[in-house]
């Protein structure tokens, strides 16, 4: 039987800052002898031998199949290591772990997803995923609100762009306070979110960003008349083992790696608030 | 003495002095009375004054920084008052100290050895126990069966109060580190194999440290991983280490209470460590911490023209 | 089922500890606990219960999940000797239902788990009387039970002998070589046992606690049960079904392994996430999960309690937290 705790190995193929402040790396990962697939949504726990492992959001489409994408914020020992990884180099990786936001179920839907700062990574994987020619037929409108303190700590900025030029996809990107040079919305998510949110009718919200965001914007979208079950969210938790063994990442009855990271709100509203 | 207590606490809740209280209850068990916080008169119904309280009550007051708190304090209670006074984790106009000139708490563990059954109830009289199982009885006098640190406790009586219960108490008069000079006497591997003997039962449950007064860091260093100090699993070395840093962080800031002693589960004898530093400390320093609220712990002093060359 | 004089049974275990570790009872310098058996004059039957439980043989407190040298991942060395466990009682072979649905029920699998659950034979043992800290009732334990674990066996001083029976499939092949004497005086042994366990209380007495609970998450008596609660880890780490675990990374760089050990959510370290953020920030927080994980989210997810009332954390506590006392605040 096979020793789950063992990572699979895969290689450095890029890494660049994502961000102006450089606090934000993505780094491109190849897959080597042993591969996965995934869905939009799910995490991996990434490992640097000698360091430790911290578990990351996928932030590629599930459709890009050599390799996998993360966009991480430097903040404790292991993200430091991440950080001076270079090209070539080989890391571990153990996954696909957790569940996905809910794709199928929101199949003949509408979509908005509401993202905010570097809580986007899952967010791209979905859209790009949602937008991927075998699978935008699915949906109907999708439409994506994404804000940040400023231009410079927007993800995925080329990427921004070109779903700008699309038509099949609603694209809002708003910062906090005008900058010059910025031609785009300005203004907080949440406000954002209730000038331009697509009717509640027939439409998931789709919301991740940091908990003051969410903080604010859950209301507005139950005030535009959204249903508890069909706003949904990525949660981050403390988490070891990654697997729903380790106990670390309970919040209330659930596993966060487990039975998580997407949860709706019709779920969260039952558990006790330590989030 | 309980009548007494709950008398004063409840005038100062009516007063409006204070709006807390460190007290002990009456525990679960016949063997143990337990430390609680209340917030109002009803919650001294429960409050209990006998010779299992060897808890260090002070423990509990960094926590409650900003409010105005009675404590009932035995003589090791007020002078973790008067080191935490001393390191500004709590104020003296926020407290106020019903002081208690203790007799000594008693060593249940012991005497549940000895006792040999389980014990269904013990009644307390003035200076003994009696023991209930359910089919024998025994009378232990308190002064044959105190905890290690309260059979050579030189403060019974407390250091600092606003008001004192109970008669004068004469402290232990003799070296109270004793002990400590006679395992000084051991040769170091005899010495470390002590230890390590000693050690290897630690679970690192850290009750040692949770129990100590002097133990508020927010981010402990076992706790800390950059820098990582230690690795945290089951190697002697690394639970040596904890044991170790941990007494040296007591340095002049120890009260000898032995609470830390008396919480842990595995019944390591921890006082070795942090007693041997109290007598380096009053040796080295002349000093004896906890004692008067003015004074500057041994190791926070530094004086210009301080004799030790290392220092200048 | 079979009876055997105690030189018999004692034989039977020597000669069992050709092949097996054998960990039973004896009595230590602070108690009676398991430890590997040199001496089997020495084994205890007649206690209530051991210090601490069984659970550190099948899930040790610290465990290394592998080794890698130069950036190479090797599995870890592994002991293979098998055990062979004496004296287990009702409430702490309970405890592996706990541990079996986390660790092997539970997709995936967890090998290190599995591998010493498969090598450990299990011998339960009605437990001779409850103390005042016993509640396994409440759980719908019943203390005099031998139907657990491979093998069960109930001790009568009174006649210095053993009945014993085999369960499982491996427990009735060793049983299977011993001779025996009459057994059916069995029934009657047992009833004599039942009255030393009058202490032991069934505090929840068919009471739905994933009801009771789902409405009080929010309670303000959460606020004032922890009482004086120093955050150690003394319950969690005494108790027989708490498994959660850290992970690791022990050595240097390239050269080490990664280790998981018991981890306690008394801890503030345990949530506290890198950015500083604490969803769980007081102790309050930190008892309402522990107590909510044993009598709420377990039981709504496995249907069984992650508490088997052995009493443990009650007589080990510092402060006297009583968890006995939580459950009658709440039901």
């Amino acid at each position: 039987m096979k020793n789950t705790y063992i990572p699979i190995t895969m290689e450095v193929e890029k890494n660049y800052f994502e961000t102006s402040d450089r606090m934000i790396k993505t780094l491109r990962l190849k897959f080597l002898d042993e591969r996965f697939d995934f869905e939009p949504g799910q995490f991996c726990e990434f490992s640097i031998l000698g360091k430790g492992e911290a578990p990351f959001g996928i932030a590629s489409s599930p459709f890009d199949k050599a390799g996998l994408e993360f966009s991480i914020n430097r903040a404790g020992v292991v993200t430091k290591a991440i950080h001076e990884l270079r090209i070539g180099e080989k890391v571990g990786i153990r996954g696909p772990l957790g569940n996905y936001y809910p794709v199928k179920e929101m199949e003949g839907y509408n979509v908005v997803v509401i993202g905010g700062g570097f809580a986007f990574t899952t967010l791209r994987s979905l859209i790009e995923y949602m937008l991927n020619p075998e699978r935008r037929g699915k949906y109907k409108s999708i439409k994506v609100i994404y804000g940040a303190r400023n231009p410079g700590l927007l993800l995925y900025k080329d990427l921004l762009e070109n779903w700008e030029k699309r038509d099949d996809i609603g694209t809002y990107f708003t910062i906090d306070t005008k900058v010059e040079g910025w031609n785009k919305m300005v203004g907080f998510v949440p406000t954002i979110t209730e000038e331009v949110a697509p009717s509640p009718e027939n439409c998931y919200a789709i919301v991740c960003g940091p908990p003051i965001m969410i903080k604010f914007t859950l209301p507005v979208l139950l005030k535009l008349g959204f249903p508890k079950d069909k706003i949904v969210t990525s949660l981050e938790r403390r988490m070891k083992c990654g697997i729903g063994k380790c106990g670390r990442c309970n919040l209330g009855e659930f596993y966060v790696c487990n039975d998580g990271p997407v949860f709706n709100f019709e779920q969260l509203e039952k558990l006790p608030k330590e989030v | 003495m309980e009548v007494k207590i709950k008398e004063r606490l409840s005038q100062l809740f009516d007063e409006q002095k204070i709006n807390c209280a460190i007290i002990f209850e009456k525990g679960t068990m016949p063997d143990k009375n337990a430390p609680n916080i209340i917030y109002n008169k009803e919650g001294l119904n429960n409050l209990v004054w006998n010779s299992m309280n060897w808890n260090n009550l002070a423990n509990y007051l960094p926590k409650l920084l900003g409010k105005k708190i009675g404590i009932v304090a035995k003589g090791c209670d007020s002078r973790s008052i008067v080191l935490l006074m001393q390191e500004e984790k709590v104020k003296r106009e926020d407290l106020y100290i019903i002081g208690i000139n203790c007799t000594g708490m008693i060593d249940m563990k012991k005497i549940a050895k000895d006792f040999g059954a389980e014990i269904s109830e013990t009644i307390f009289e003035k200076d003994s126990v009696k023991v209930k199982g359910k089919a024998s009885e025994k009378e232990y006098k308190v002064k044959d069966f105190l905890l290690e640190s309260c059979q050579v406790c030189k403060y019974p009586s407390p250091v600092i109060y606003d008001e004192v219960l109970g008669e004068q108490v004469k402290g232990f008069e003799g070296d109270n580190y004793q002990d400590i000079t006679e395992f000084e006497k051991l040769s170091s591997e005899e010495r470390r194999e002590y230890f390590y003997k000693e050690l290897s039962g630690c679970i690192r449950c850290y009750a040692c440290r949770n129990s100590c007064p002097s133990c508020y860091c927010q981010e402990c260093f076992v706790d800390s991983n950059q820098p990582k100090w230690l690795e945290k699993g089951q190697n002697i070395d690394d639970i040596f280490f904890y044991h170790i840093v941990r007494a040296y962080h007591m340095v002049g800031r120890c009260v000898d209470c032995g609470s830390c002693q008396n919480a842990c589960p595995m019944d390591i004898n921890i006082l070795k460590l942090t007693k041997k530093l109290n007598k380096d400390v009053r040796e080295l320093y002349k000093y004896e911490c906890g004692l008067d609220p003015k004074n500057t712990p041994a190791l926070s002093t530094f004086e210009p023209d301080d004799y030790n060359e290392f220092i200048k | 089922m079979k009876k055997v004089t105690k030189t018999e049974f004692i034989n039977f275990l020597k000669k069992q500890s050709e092949t097996f570790d054998i960990i039973a009872p004896i009595k230590g310098d602070k108690g009676i606990d398991y430890d590997i058996i040199t001496d089997f004059d020495k084994i205890i039957f007649d206690h209530v219960n051991t210090d601490r439980s069984f659970k550190r043989f099948l899930f040790p407190q610290s465990q290394t999940l592998f080794e890698f040298k130069e950036g190479v991942i090797t599995e870890a060395k592994k002991q293979n000797k098998k055990k062979f466990i004496v004296g287990i009682r009702n409430c702490d072979i309970n405890s592996l239902k706990v541990f079996d649905y986390n660790f092997i029920e539970k997709e995936p699998v967890d090998t290190f788990y599995k591998e010493l659950r498969d090598n450990t034979i299990l011998i339960t043992a009605a437990c001779p009387a409850s103390n005042s800290t016993c509640f396994c009732t409440s759980f719908k334990i019943d203390p005099l039970s031998i139907g657990h674990g491979d093998i069960g066996i109930l001790f009568d001083k009174e006649e210095d002998s053993f009945y014993i029976q085999g369960n499982s499939s491996a427990g009735k092949d060793i049983v299977d070589g011993l001779s025996t004497k009459d057994t059916s005086d069995f029934d009657q042994k047992k009833e004599k046992y039942k009255k030393n366990h009058e202490k032991n209380r069934d505090l929840i007495k068919d009471k739905n606690l994933v009801e009771i609970f789902q409405s009080k998450l929010e309670d303000e008596k959460w606020g004032e049960i922890f009482k004086g609660c120093i955050g150690c880890g003394v319950c969690t780490f005494y108790c027989p079904t708490c498994y959660c675990f850290d992970i690791e990374e022990q050595g240097k760089f390239w050269n080490g392994k990664r280790v998981r050990n018991w981890d306690s959510c008394m801890f503030p370290i345990y949530s506290k996430e890198t950015t500083g953020h604490n969803p769980r920030p007081t102790q309050k927080e930190r008892y309402r999960n522990r107590v909510l994980h044993k009598f709420y989210y377990q039981l709504k997810h496995n249907n069984e309690y992650g508490c088997v009332g052995c009493g443990r954390c009650i007589t080990n506590c510092p402060t006297n937290i009583d968890i006995r006392n939580i459950i009658k605040t709440f039901i």
